[in-house]
């Protein structure tokens, strides 16, 4: 590829199309999960590979964005030198999340607030029950509220330039959030009920595990802030992805805070 | 002001993939659209050959019926309209327009761009693999749950409408930060030609509504291959539930694909009249109100579901509100062609046409949004009639408007007036032919969505195919002349259409040049 073209707006223009080509092929492994007969010989591997197959179908994808990250150190809006047009653009990510949950909860309010039109007399139906809220989920709130506190502590500590004190927050932080992620793991395989026993639980196991995803993808982007602070040893030097972590991880928090409320607190 | 930094040529397949520059991928996305709306059309030419007289003479059963008016609706809505006017349009003019030097993220916008013909493959394969997704665009559960289509294509189609919905939610992203970031100095929001503006607003919508169709297709996908229940009554779940999200989403996305056409009209309307546009702040709010009121009318798609009396009133009522901004954009069109010099050029010959055609389909509008003559005109050709006047007729016109209005400055190159001005007649025509009769249909209780029709039906159904003709050579004309113009049209003059009101048209040498071969490549 000659160089003139790669170059075009100060973005190597191959690593897009190769996430293109990821995410079309981490389609193409959920349409391999769900009808393995359609990609024929290939059909048995599938088979045993089983929901692994998602996890090849995101190796792809993780491989790009790494290379791509790497490559540019994260794309740099090009136009006036601020940090206002990132800014923008994690204001508009956040919002669009904002709405994809915004559906989610509203699946469950419908349920929830209007019981009898689905055939219910209660909610949640009568032999299910969330956790006890003040056990478990309690724990998790505090642990995620704790670590969203780090990441501001780290946020507030980057921009007066101590990076050091930086790093350790955005460290606990991480490894919070990993606790949390691994709570919630525990909780959801010591469930009574599975996804399948009706709609109470797919919609508690969707949420809930749309929001577990959120928090992984909040650790990664944590871990790309902590790395790259520790990495410039400077504050200046981890440009803007601490921001960003640190706006979405508060995007995290607030959603589980929200669920904690509607999905446990109030539910029992 | 524009862009004058070196701009490669794009001449290689390897260039224009791996090209981050907006004004090529706005090409991509342009020659994207050409050939999605080629394929649509093809398919929505056979349907009228089907419906031509009744029996069922090329269409075997009624689930290949129902999986090509599904595949014709979301080819023509995700691949054609969108591309064309948020990402063709978009990406070559905003920048231009606000005096960028390029998208703020150029690489998600190539990014944006390359997940649609992956997305348009997985389509089409959801056509060919199996029965095909026989639900209509909308994929109401139960049909398009497990037991109605047991088949992988709803699953592809549902995966189809995932990339799309990444790719429509990046662009978003990027256009608000460009509008937002990246206009040059004093250039203030209230400043911004009324196309900018369009785009940010329908940006906006994306960003709201996309979403929603996002989570309603994982629950429908968990509901499909997972066990869950979240539309399934036998584990509690109410089918009714994916309307309401479907049309959460359903409604405002009708709006984003309008509102650059209307920008696109007013940017016409303004130069061919010599004026400023009339009213522009109020042609500003119209759109900001269209916008918020779209996503407060979404149960006018439900009123036959059982939707209670208080619902029914809020809804119709809510709906019939849309048309005062609305009537606000028409009549400050009109207001600014008064008493200005009109130049009956080829764009806005298409402006017209897109102006008065788009206000009949916005009539029968207010027509289906009372709750008590829906209940008549539900699923029958009136809708059909109705939501074709307003794209196919609305939309599809403003492509063309643009299309022609920025062909000088996007190739370098003319097209033969002459051309331009059968293609618009002989699609006046022949769209209106084809679509008006349905009107009659429709009242006379013809239901949308089957292959086959008592033959009492058959007057209108062969004269609307005759129309179907018409506009589909008419469509073909389009092609030819585009493959021509690109490869031996006569250089363009930057002024070709005379004075400009805006910045996308000041002269810069390097874009003077003929794009040649280049164009024609993505193009044809």
């Amino acid at each position: 590829m000659s160089k003139t073209v790669t170059e075009v707006g100060g973005t190597d223009g191959r690593w897009p199309v190769a996430i293109a080509v990821s995410l079309f092929l981490l389609a193409c492994a959920g349409l391999a999960l769900f009808h393995p007969s359609l990609f024929g010989t290939l059909a048995g591997s599938i088979a045993v590979l089983g929901p692994l197959v998602i996890a090849a179908g995101l190796l792809p994808l993780f491989i790009a964005l790494t290379a791509w990250s790497r490559a540019t150190s994260g794309e740099r809006a090009i136009g006036p030198q601020n940090t206002f047009g990132p800014r923008i653009a994690i204001i508009a990510l956040i919002a669009s999340e904002v709405a994809f949950f915004a559906a989610l909860f509203a699946v469950y309010l419908r349920y929830a607030i209007y019981p009898e039109i689905a055939g219910f007399s209660s909610w949640p139906p009568t032999p299910m029950r969330p956790d006890d809220p003040w056990g478990g989920p309690l724990l998790n709130t505090v642990i995620l509220v704790a670590s969203g506190v780090c990441v501001a502590a780290a946020h507030d500590w980057l921009l007066k330039e101590r990076w050091q004190l930086s790093a350790i927050g955005l460290t606990v932080a991480i490894a919070l959030g990993g606790v949390f992620v691994g709570l919630q793991l525990r909780e959801f395989s010591l469930a009574s009920v599975g996804f399948r026993d009706g709609v109470y639980p797919s919609i508690f196991f969707l949420t809930t595990g749309f929001h577990g995803l959120h928090v992984v993808i909040g650790i990664l982007l944590l871990s790309i802030a902590a790395y790259r602070v520790i990495r410039a040893r400077s504050a200046g030097g981890a440009g803007f992805i601490t921001t960003a972590a640190s706006w979405y991880w508060h995007f995290v928090d607030a959603v589980w805070l929200l669920l904690f409320a509607v999905f446990y607190a109030w539910a029992s | 002001m524009s862009a004058t930094e070196h701009r490669p040529e794009c001449r290689s397949i390897a260039a224009w993939l791996f090209t981050t520059d907006h004004k090529a991928i706005g090409t991509l996305y342009l020659g994207f659209a050409i050939m999605a709306g080629t394929l649509g059309g093809a398919i929505s030419g056979y349907m009228r050959l089907e419906l031509a007289q009744p029996g069922m003479d090329y269409v075997v059963n009624g689930q290949s019926w129902n999986a090509l008016i599904t595949a014709h609706g979301l080819i023509m809505i995700f691949y054609m309209v969108m591309p064309a006017l948020i990402g063709g349009f978009g990406n070559w003019f905003v920048p231009l327009m606000i005096g960028a030097r390029d998208m703020a993220f150029p690489g998600l916008n190539s990014l944006g761009f390359w997940l649609l013909p992956l997305s348009l493959i997985m389509l089409i394969g959801s056509l060919l693999v199996g029965d095909g997704t026989g639900t209509g665009w909308s994929l109401y559960p139960p049909l398009s749950g497990i037991d109605g289509q047991p088949g992988p294509s709803v699953d592809m189609t549902i995966l189809a409408l995932h990339l799309a919905g990444i790719s429509s939610v990046i662009s978003a992203i990027n256009f608000v930060t460009t509008i937002l970031n990246m206009r040059e100095d004093r250039l203030p929001l209230f400043g911004m030609p009324l196309f900018v503006w369009s785009i940010l607003i329908s940006s906006l919508m994306l960003l709201l509504a996309m979403p929603v169709l996002a989570a309603a297709l994982a629950m429908l996908l968990a509901d499909r291959n997972f066990g869950g229940a979240f539309f399934d009554p036998a584990g509690g779940g109410d089918p009714m539930l994916f309307m309401n999200l479907f049309w959460f989403f359903g409604h405002p996305e009708v709006y984003i694909m309008i509102l650059p056409a209307f920008g696109i009209i007013s940017q016409i309307v303004s130069r061919f009249s010599g004026r400023p546009i009339f009213g522009y702040p109020g042609m500003v709010l119209a759109m900001a109100s269209i916008a918020a009121l779209g996503f407060i009318v979404w149960a006018h798609h439900m009123f036959t579901v059982g939707v209670g009396f208080a619902p029914r009133a809020f809804f119709t009522l809510a709906s019939m509100v849309i048309a005062v901004p609305t009537g606000i954009k028409v009549f400050a069109w009109i207001a600014t062609m008064w008493g200005g010099s009109i130049r009956l050029t080829v764009p806005m010959l298409w402006a017209l046409g897109f102006i008065i055609m788009f206000t009949v389909g916005g009539t029968t509008g207010i027509v289906l949004a009372n709750a008590g003559a829906d209940q008549v005109l539900h699923n029958t050709y009136y809708v059909v009639a109705h939501f074709h006047y307003v794209l196919s007729l609305g939309a599809t016109y403003a492509i063309f408007a643009g299309f022609y209005y920025w062909f000088p400055r996007m190739t370098g190159r003319m097209f033969p007036e002459w051309v331009g001005r059968w293609h618009f007649w002989c699609f006046f025509i022949g769209t209106n032919v084809l679509f008006f009769p349905m009107h009659f249909l429709g009242l006379a209780g013809m239901p949308r969505r089957i292959a086959d029709y008592p033959d009492g039906f058959l007057g209108w159904n062969m004269i609307a195919s005759l129309g179907a003709v018409l506009a589909l050579a008419s469509t073909l004309l389009f092609l030819v002349m585009l493959a021509v113009s690109l490869r031996r049209g006569a250089s363009a003059p930057r002024d070709v259409w005379g004075p400009a009101f805006t910045h996308e048209w000041d002269d810069d040498p390097e874009m003077a040049r003929p794009r040649g071969t280049a164009g024609a490549e993505a193009g044809a």
